[in-house]
């Protein structure tokens, strides 16, 4: 499972998105640059090493065409809950920023 | 006898279904090896006893956790007779994920769409003829929380075991599908295995690249495994190239697909499911502004609830006036303590064993039962509601930091993380709300720092001796450097001893509940049990050795004579005291204590200290007891130190630094031997026990002898 840094270890934090919509939505955004209240539709989740948290995540219905809402961020940030397939999920940024979304 | 095996998502309400049917027959153990907890019970229907066994909530049944393993191994190896799927029908695409699974598995199923009020308030409306029609598995509808659904329910699986039916074939799309024939024909043809698997399901997991089943073909299909094997993997590499994805995807994918097929067909839906309850509660408990300042809150009450009504208030009437639940385990072993008393001339040796080895010990281990009890009926309550979920998610992004996550706060506030009492015993059992081995082990191997109970009055009487003047800004200190240590210890157990990658915090927030009653106490009162059976024999075990070593060697007649003879010279008349410190000095222990002695002047102990600290590793506060022992004070206890502060405040021996390093030791070494046995327990092996036990004592007399050396040069 070692090394840890290829797709599961922490990388560092890229400014979030501000603003509205005005630029444009390119296939790198990912769950982790979208803020409370976006709609988004999955598009894919980054391959890398970290071959138990794509398992994971499909298995917790990350899947392609699926549509996600972003609820609120935790206090501090960190994790993230979204709205998806009807019910409620936590991740934290380090996961979100494997998810390729398109913005709705 | 017939065998039913519950599966299902967590939170889908599997545990009060079996709760429901089982009622209080049930059994609670560990699958060997792992710390999954394994749950059977039993119920009679229609003049038959139908085994019944819950498997541990799973959203998938891949090999990604210890869960979904158990519980696949379980389907597999115990081969029940149905397995009940509990879905739950207001979120019933992710459930039927694993209902897919199940299905692929091909055993005889029972499913039980539970929440079905829930998911009608919700608007949602579910042809459950038709679902059933088009799974190929019958559907009983139930509430498992009111019971509702249950003679249906074991009906259904009546049917289904008198007449076995497999479900419907899973379909994954023309290119997977054919692929997926082709390597089961392949496999059919491999005897061993096809009795015991369903060819198709090995198929799809050789595709998967599951572990386990490729094992399985290796060990079973013999000179035709390497074959099945290159097939499957030419397979994989011609539908990979086809999608221009990876198989784990594409068959997830798949599964899903399947699954809201199924709902498009069947459900119909009044405007958007929300929850709205729970939206509501979360826009409050998770926000920014007022969600911390709830759960400081909930944990604060939690802490006071507990502590209080097991031991503080007295609320319960009793023989001769109101006790404490802790106050009458207390009055029991006290009751037994002196109905041996008799035995203290004719056998003393026996009465010793008794009352220092046995009843103290098992008493020791009792004392601590209503405070469990308490502890496990506020978190399981807490936990069932969905509040723990939020708590994790609030918290993670502190405690992550330290190697641990949101949900290890509740263990370390347990364990005495607010500076006024706790208890390392139940706050290691708290740790089963986490899911994550790793974060779990970490936080159950630094919980024991913090500054319990028992370790008060120690602290209390030392304050007492050496800083009169500082008590509140002694405690202060104290109380911090426990918690630094603690996430320094945890920081760098993670990094370096519970290595590896971080398992992935991808978790669902459960819409809120209000649990039952009586799930809630069934739930607590098996926690409980497990630790009255399994922690008293360890515990009794180890406290007879910790007896005898403190017993043993007894003084010959005339060595007796001659310490008599000492004592009485010196003047005090034959003071029974002081030969109780001689007996200790001269059992093993005090010898130990002697032995010991030129290390631990390092950091300033004497041998009365070591002899103190080792009978300390019964429980903490057991260290005024002997110090008392061995200063011949008589006997000492937790409420009256105050004849051994003095008389320490007055030794030359003594001073300050020494007093501070002591307590420092006292707060830091190995955890007591109740917490050693449940660390023991909760972890699955003695390793991180031992290791527990090693390593927290090496931090103390680390830190211990560097303060005290670096003290003594100013």
């Amino acid at each position: 499972m070692e090394p840890p840094d290829q797709g599961c270890g922490r990388g560092r934090r890229r400014l979030r998105r501000h603003g509205g919509h005005d630029q444009p939505a390119d296939a790198e955004e990912t769950l982790f640059d979208l803020v409370t209240g976006d709609r988004a539709e999955i598009v894919r989740i980054r391959g890398g090493g970290c071959q138990g948290l794509r398992q994971r995540l499909l298995d917790m219905g990350v899947t392609r065409g699926t549509e996600v809402r972003v609820e609120r961020h935790a206090p501090l940030g960190d994790p993230v809950e979204v709205l998806i397939k009807g019910y409620h999920l936590a991740l934290r940024m380090n996961e979100a920023k494997k998810i390729e979304v398109k913005i709705k | 006898m017939p065998f039913i095996a519950i599966a299902g998502n967590p939170n889908a309400g599997k545990s009060s279904i079996f709760t429901s049917l089982t009622g209080t027959h049930q059994q609670v153990s560990n699958y060997p090896g792992v710390t999954v907890e394994r749950k059977e019970g039993a119920v009679r229907w229609q003049g038959r006893r139908i085994t019944v066994l819950d498997l541990p909530g799973t959203y998938s049944l891949t090999a990604y956790s210890q869960e979904e393993v158990v519980a696949r191994n379980a389907i597999i190896g115990e081969r029940p007779d149905v397995v009940v799927d509990v879905v739950d029908a207001s979120n019933l695409e992710r459930n039927l994920y694993l209902t897919v699974q199940l299905m692929e598995m091909r055993v005889p199923m029972v499913i039980a769409l539970n929440m079905v009020d829930v998911a009608a308030r919700r608007g949602m409306t579910i042809d459950t003829a038709k679902l059933s029609a088009l799974l190929g598995v019958p559907i009983v509808e139930t509430v498992g929380s009111k019971g509702k659904g249950m003679d249906e329910l074991l009906e259904a699986c009546v049917g289904a075991m008198d007449a076995p039916r497999k479900p419907k074939p899973v379909t994954y799309g023309h290119e997977v599908s054919r692929e997926v024939e082709n390597l089961a024909a392949l496999l059919a043809g491999c005897g061993p295995l096809v009795e015991r698997y369903d060819p198709r399901w090995v198929a799809v997991k050789l595709l998967e690249q599951d572990p386990h089943a490729g094992g399985e073909v290796r060990s079973l299909c013999g000179e035709r495994a390497e074959d099945i094997e290159r097939a499957a993997a030419k397979a994989r590499l011609d539908i990979e190239r086809h999608f221009g994805e990876d198989l784990v995807t594409i068959i997830a994918e798949r599964r899903y697909g399947f699954a809201a097929g199924a709902l498009k067909e069947c459900v119909t839906l009044r405007g958007e499911a929300r929850q709205e309850h729970t939206d509501r509660i979360d826009a409050i408990v998770c926000s920014r502004a007022v969600g911390p300042l709830v759960l400081v809150g909930v944990v604060a009450a939690l802490f006071f609830f507990v502590f209080k009504l097991s031991d503080e208030w007295r609320w319960i009437p009793w023989v001769g006036g109101w006790r404490s639940p802790t106050g009458i385990m207390d009055w029991v072993f006290e009751g037994l303590s002196r109905s041996v008393s008799g035995l203290e001339k004719s056998m003393p040796m026996l009465y010793s064993l008794l009352d220092d080895g046995i009843i103290s010990g098992v008493g020791g281990v009792m004392g601590f039962v209503p405070l469990i009890f308490l502890l496990f009926l506020f978190v399981s309550f807490l936990e069932d509601t969905g509040y723990i979920a939020r708590v994790a998610f609030m918290l993670d992004r502190v405690l992550r930091v330290f190697g641990m996550q949101g949900k290890s706060i509740l263990a370390l506030i347990v364990s005495g993380g607010l500076g006024a009492g706790g208890c390392a015993v139940p706050g290691v059992l708290a740790t089963r709300t986490l899911r994550e081995e790793k974060d779990r082990l970490v936080t159950m191997l630094v919980i024991p720092f913090m500054n319990c109970g028992a370790k008060m009055p120690v602290h209390a009487m030392l304050i007492a001796a050496f800083f009169p003047s500082w008590r509140t800004g002694m405690m202060m200190l104290l109380w911090a450097i426990s918690w630094a240590v603690t996430l320094c210890a945890a920081w760098v157990l993670r990094r370096f001893v519970v290595r590896g990658e971080q398992t992935p915090f991808v978790m669902e927030l459960p819409p809120y509940h209000l649990p039952t009653l009586r799930g809630t106490l069934i739930h607590t009162w098996e926690r409980t049990w497990m630790y009255v059976k399994k922690a008293g024999t360890v515990i009794l075990a180890i406290s007879i050795l910790l007896w005898a070593f403190m017993y043993f060697p007894r003084m010959s007649p005339d060595e007796t004579a001659r310490a008599a003879a000492a004592v009485s010279l010196g003047g005090n008349g034959a003071n029974h005291a002081t030969l109780q410190a001689q007996r200790l000095a001269h059992s093993f222990a005090g010898r130990l204590g002697t032995a010991l002695e030129p290390v631990s002047r390092l950091a300033g102990f004497d041998w009365r200290v070591n002899v103190a600290l080792i009978g300390g590793f019964a429980a903490k506060e057991v260290v005024l007891g002997t110090l008392g022992t061995l200063y011949s004070m008589g006997k000492v206890d937790e409420e009256q130190f105050e004849s051994l502060s003095l008389r320490l405040a007055h030794d030359s021996q003594w001073n300050r630094l020494k007093g501070f390093t002591l307590m420092l030791f006292v707060m830091l070494y190995a955890p007591c031997l109740v917490t050693v046995s449940v660390i023991r327990r909760e972890s699955g092996s003695w390793k991180w026990a031992a290791f527990s036990t090693v390593y927290s004592t090496t931090i103390a007399f680390t830190l211990a002898a560097g303060v005290y050396q670096l003290g003594r040069l100013f």
